[in-house]
């Protein structure tokens, strides 16, 4: 499969970025490492006539996890080797070292990684094996085939990071057009969208980097991801936990899932009353069962959707055990 | 030992078919069938025309007039008033650069009346069908019925008759390298370069589809990047000869992973009913019911039914027998041959079935086989007497193993094993012409290397034993149809063992003229031998040395050296016809012996399973090249492992592939790959050169069953369909509240 033509441009601070984004509205994606839109533009997904490519601003490529101050463009092998990212947020770091493979990580991003496309088996497909479905909502069609109906697309987030730094209360800033603005993480992924857009961000936006609050001692994080392969593979569910403990009671518990629904999701409705209580197998099993019957996976990727839910109770489970051993 | 094409190859040196020009070259481009069954209403090839760079357009239309002998007609070269499968020819468009072809193709206009589909042969055959029922049945392209002894009587008096069912999926080669071919016509030369296992093969291929006279045909072969089955037929050069009969220009066409996946051959799903019964502790007959689908093939022209029923009896002695199976035309892609043709699928059913025998039985169940498993001498169920073969021993280091391995098992881990065996291609013949100058041997053949090293090193090898010369004096050099010497093809395990025959006996017949020719005489039968001295060849016998030169006629010396032409044609296989009820079944000829040991951990909350450790004992025969023949045992493992684990095309119901790439289809990588321990078993020779047997296919046969097993080992609960994806295994062990036996059908999840 082969590229279209389409013309690079490679500013080299934000306000050049920006204004370009002006100028190509509509008709442009910003560019971080490739390794997400490069393979969609190959199948003809949606691809733009401009790139603004990001790869040539300083200041994204800043990344200082001692302060949790990570640049968009930051990139993953160079998070899954940091020690400072490893000791403060171990879950990110765990994150990092699962996405795709060595080669992927040397040029894929943070930011590109939190804004990955999502993914669908009748998306992620040639133009010619779309066309021969009459396309879908998602590109160049009206309907969709997984959930039959016109309006929402269903395709499935399966970005690794996402989970992990919700689950540590990261925060993203924005730059664009109309101005900087900061936003939780968990704000990105707007749970009412049509799934077409699938984050809150504003036209000609960047993500201009993720800040993570400094660790409060004691807390202790994992990310635990499912799949077929093990060596790579796009998450079918990944997990996310943070915990912190005050003699044996719990003084701060996080679970975010990412691989499951259309955008990740922190589960806060479901964790917070575990808050001043102590853990047991008894209520751990009820945390992992209450999940597991809040999510919503559909049968567009590879495992069927009752296996992932059920998957999400385990993983769970396992991910605050493991925490919660040898604390 | 070296391979001279390692360097070349890790530099990106080697040219593929896919990189190869000619002068005035058009590329060209498929328009395929979006559906799996549908009536072609409209075929309208002329808005591609009008795309710049388009030159030519190729439909069903076209035929007649480039082929006045006729073609054959179905399955027709390009569909023309229906299609079979997605992915199905319908239109080739030749353009002067490949976006052009690209984008002419998405301007060919076709519509389609979509017709009912046969995607999924269980929902059509949920049952084991009547015989009488089936006779009528327009799906039905081969049955065959075996027996030997009375199955129904012995199973009346069984003491145990134990009943299962294993389901297999479909399965793509993924060679590395896709299809592609580049053909050009000059009159009456039909002239194609293709990566193809088997440039003999592919030119009958094309004489027969396109009804020309093989001397008219010029198949030349180029380097293959991996073929495992998959580039035994002409899929593709049939289209660029004739667009380049056509056009008048030469033509290249190559596939994307995308339409290898879609439409290149695959092998497709089975259903295996295994039923074996035990008097006394003692398996004595076993049964077999099978329902193969051969995608889009034609009624006669798959052989797999016909060749792999035999598998699924194992190699054990019974007393009654009875295989029974039926192909069936679905509007699949055609079948595909994928390394040792279902011999994997066999093996997972029938030793799964051994397995779980045994364990009901309550015996270890590598006894069990040691009790059964033929031993030299034996009568095979097809009336074959066994040569020398080396399952018992096998399964004898095995259980060493096993002791060594079991004390140390950590919870959920288990040790699973299986026993393959195969029946290498070595009836099929071959030739080989050896060239003798002072400067070295050479080897002239029709074969090109195909990645498996069985050309540059094994035939390299044959010849520097048979010669003594040592193989950095000793070149491949390969020709087209035209003046290559006949050879069947890079297949069935055969080419080191056959036509590794043709090269010995091409040098043995220099070696016994260069003896003839010394002065004063040799003493009669003085073996000579070659050396590389002082930079030239040297031949040396009872005690002489003299060049090579000195023994060449002037003739010769003229050429520059000698020539000799070794041929071989192997025995035909045997097979007692009078077991054959109906049908036909392939006769094996020699039979090789693989068993393996899977050490295993399965995850018991999520299903995950991860292999440990591996053993693989391999019935050699003779060894000719040490790490050529390691390099094959454990291809064949990591590409089983694949076929156990994680390896699964995802046919909707609507007939098309969900994960026709490379990220969804999941091939195992060099992460996935356990430490292998691999023992090459010689002293049981085969009928290959030096004794050799073919190591190709036999190493692949045994792994889904010995993983299975492994996991059935670990858990106590048995997975009966591949791949054991973590889903399968999760569904097996109960955790999704449906356990194993409960549910009608455990381990059937649909494809959305
Ligand atoms: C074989 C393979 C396996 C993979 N496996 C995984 C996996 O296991 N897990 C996983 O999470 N991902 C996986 N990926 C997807 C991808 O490689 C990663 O998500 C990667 O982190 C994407 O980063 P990138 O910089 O390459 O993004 P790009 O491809 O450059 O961009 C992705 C998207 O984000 C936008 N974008 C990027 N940066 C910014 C920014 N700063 N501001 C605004 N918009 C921006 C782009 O316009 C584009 O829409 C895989 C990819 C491949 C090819
Ligand atoms: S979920 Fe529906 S709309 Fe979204 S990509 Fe899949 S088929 Fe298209």
């Amino acid at each position: 499969m082969h590229l279209d033509e389409f013309q690079l441009h490679q500013p080299e601070s934000l306000p050049e970025a920006i204004s370009l984004a002006r100028e190509f509205a509509g008709q442009f994606d910003y560019l971080a490492g490739g390794t997400d839109l490069l393979p969609n533009y190959k199948m003809h997904l949606n691809p733009r006539p401009h790139l603004i490519s990001l790869d040539a601003i300083p200041e994204l490529h800043r990344f200082s996890p001692d302060q949790g101050d990570l640049g968009a463009m930051v990139r993953l092998r160079e998070m899954e080797g940091s020690a400072g990212l490893a000791s403060r947020y171990p879950a990110v770091a765990q994150a990092a070292r699962e996405v795709a493979t060595p080669l992927v990580r040397a040029s894929g991003t943070l930011g590109g990684n939190l804004l990955v496309e999502t993914r669908c088996f009748f998306f992620n497909q040639s133009y010619f094996w779309r066309q021969s479905l009459g396309f879908c909502l998602k590109a160049d069609g009206d309907r969709c085939h997984v959930v039959p109906q016109k309006e929402k697309c269903y395709a499935t987030f399966s970005g690794d990071l996402a989970p992990a730094l919700m689950a540590l209360d990261a925060r993203v800033r924005l730059m664009g057009p109309e101005g900087t603005r900061e936003i939780p993480l968990t704000d990105l992924y707007p749970r009412d969208g049509d799934g077409i857009r699938r984050t809150s961000l504003r036209a000609g936006e960047v993500l201009e980097g993720v800040t993570l609050p400094p660790p409060v001692q004691g807390l202790r994080s994992i990310y635990l991801k499912l799949r077929v392969r093990p060596s790579y593979d796009f998450p079918e569910l990944g997990v996310a936990v943070a915990l912190c403990q005050d003699g044996g009671r719990v003084s701060h518990l996080r679970v975010a899932l990412g691989g499951l629904e259309m955008v990740p999701r922190r589960m806060d409705a479901l964790t917070d009353p575990l808050v001043g209580s102590q853990l047991t197998g008894e209520s751990l099993r009820a945390l992992g069962e209450a999940i597991r019957s809040a999510v919503r996976p559909v049968h567009n990727t590879f495992l069927a959707p009752d296996y992932r839910r059920k998957m999400t109770a385990v993983l769970v489970r396992r991910a605050v055990r493991s925490l919660t051993e040898g604390s | 030992m070296t391979r001279s094409d390692a360097l070349p190859k890790a530099m990106g040196a080697v040219p593929y078919a896919g990189d190869l020009e000619l002068p005035g070259m058009l590329w060209a481009a498929y328009v395929t069938s979006p559906h799996a069954h549908a009536r072609i209403r409209l075929l309208d090839p002329s808005p591609a025309r009008k795309v710049p760079g388009v030159v030519d357009v190729l439909t069903a239309e076209d035929l007649p007039a480039l082929l006045p002998d006729g073609f054959v007609e179905d399955p027709p070269l390009l569909a023309a008033e229906e299609v079979r499968f997605v992915g199905q020819p319908v239109a080739v468009v030749a353009a002067e650069t490949l976006p052009a072809a690209r984008q002419g193709a998405r301007a060919v206009r076709v519509e389609y009346e979509p017709l009912p589909s046969f995607t999924d042969i269980e929902s059509e055959f949920p049952r084991w069908p009547d015989r009488e029922e089936m006779k009528g049945n327009p799906h039905v392209t081969g049955h065959v019925l075996a027996r030997r002894g009375d199955f129904e009587a012995v199973a009346a008096r069984g003491d145990l008759v134990h009943e299962e069912t294993y389901r297999t999926g479909m399965v793509a080669q993924v060679a590395l390298e896709p299809h592609a071919c580049l053909a050009e016509v000059r009159g009456s030369d039909w002239h194609v370069i293709t990566t193809t296992q088997t440039p003999f093969g592919i030119r009958e291929d094309l004489a027969d589809k396109l009804h020309l006279p093989a001397e008219h045909l010029r198949v030349e072969g180029t380097w293959v990047g991996g073929g495992f089955g998959g580039k035994n037929e002409a899929i593709l050069e049939p289209h660029a000869l004739l667009l380049a009969k056509k056009t008048g220009r030469p033509v290249r066409i190559g596939l994307s992973f995308r339409e290898e996946f879609l439409w290149a051959r695959s092998t497709q799903p089975a259903v295996f009913r295994m039923t074996s019964v035990v008097i006394d502790g003692r398996l004595v007959a076993r049964r077999t019911r099978l329902l193969l689908d051969t995608g889009n093939s034609l009624p006669g022209r798959d052989f797999a039914l016909g060749y792999s029923l035999g598998f699924t009896l194992g190699p054990y002695r019974l007393e009654a027998w009875e295989v029974e199976g039926y192909a069936l035309r679905t509007h699949r892609p055609p079948f595909g041959p994928h390394r040792a043709p279902l011999a994997p699928q066999c093996a997972f059913a029938a030793e799964g079935h051994i397995d779980s025998l045994a364990r009901r039985m309550g015996v270890d169940p590598v006894e069990f086989r040691r009790r059964h498993v033929w031993r030299e001498g034996d009568l095979t169920p097809f009336g074959q007497k066994v040569p020398p073969f080396a399952a018992e021993a096998a399964l004898r280091e095995a259980q060493e193993r096993i002791r060594s391995w079991r004390p140390q098992l950590p919870p959920h881990h288990g040790l699973g094993v299986a026993v393959g065996y195969w029946s290498t291609g070595t009836t099929a013949g071959g030739e080989a012409d050896l060239f003798l100058g002072p400067g070295g041997l050479t080897v002239r053949q029709g074969e090109r290397e195909i990645g498996n090293g069985t050309v540059v090193s094994g035939l390299v090898s044959v010849a520097s034993q048979a010669t003594g010369l040592p193989a950095e004096h000793i070149t491949v050099d390969y020709h087209d149809t035209s003046r290559a010497p006949y050879d069947s093809g890079v297949w069935g395990s055969r080419t080191l063992s056959t036509l590794g025959f043709a090269v010995d006996k091409a040098a043995r017949a220099i070696l016994e003229e260069l003896a003839r020719r010394f002065h004063p005489p040799l003493p009669p039968r003085t073996e000579v031998r070659l050396a590389w001295e002082g930079g030239e060849v040297r031949v040396e016998g009872g005690g002489r040395s003299q060049p090579l030169l000195e023994l060449l006629t002037p003739e010769e010396r003229k050429d520059g050296g000698i020539l000799r032409r070794g041929k071989h044609y192997g025995k035909g296989g045997s097979l007692d016809e009078s077991v054959v009820v109906e049908g036909a079944l392939y006769p094996y000829s020699d039979l090789t012996a693989s068993v393996h040991l899977a050490h295993v951990a399965v995850d018991p909350e999520t299903g995950a399973v991860q292999v440990i450790r591996y053993a693989a004992w391999q019935d050699a025969g003779k060894v000719f090249d040490v790490d050529g023949y390691r390099g094959q045992v454990e291809g064949g493992v990591v590409m089983g492992l694949g076929t156990a684990l994680t390896e699964e095309g995802l046919l909707g119901p609507d007939g098309r592939l969900r994960n026709p790439g490379l990220l969804d289809y999941r091939i195992p990588t060099l992460a996935e790959v356990p430490p292998l321990e691999i023992v090459a078993l010689e002293g049981f020779p085969g009928s290959g050169v030096g004794g050799a047997k073919g190591v190709g296919e036999p190493p692949i046969i045994p792994v889904p069953a010995a993983v299975a097993n492994a996991v059935a080992d670990a858990t106590g609960h048995r997975v009966r369909e591949l791949p054991l994806t973590p889903e399968r295994v999760a569904r097996a062990l109960g955790l999704l509240g449906s356990p194993e036996g409960a549910a009608s059908d455990p381990g059937r999840s649909r494809t959305p």
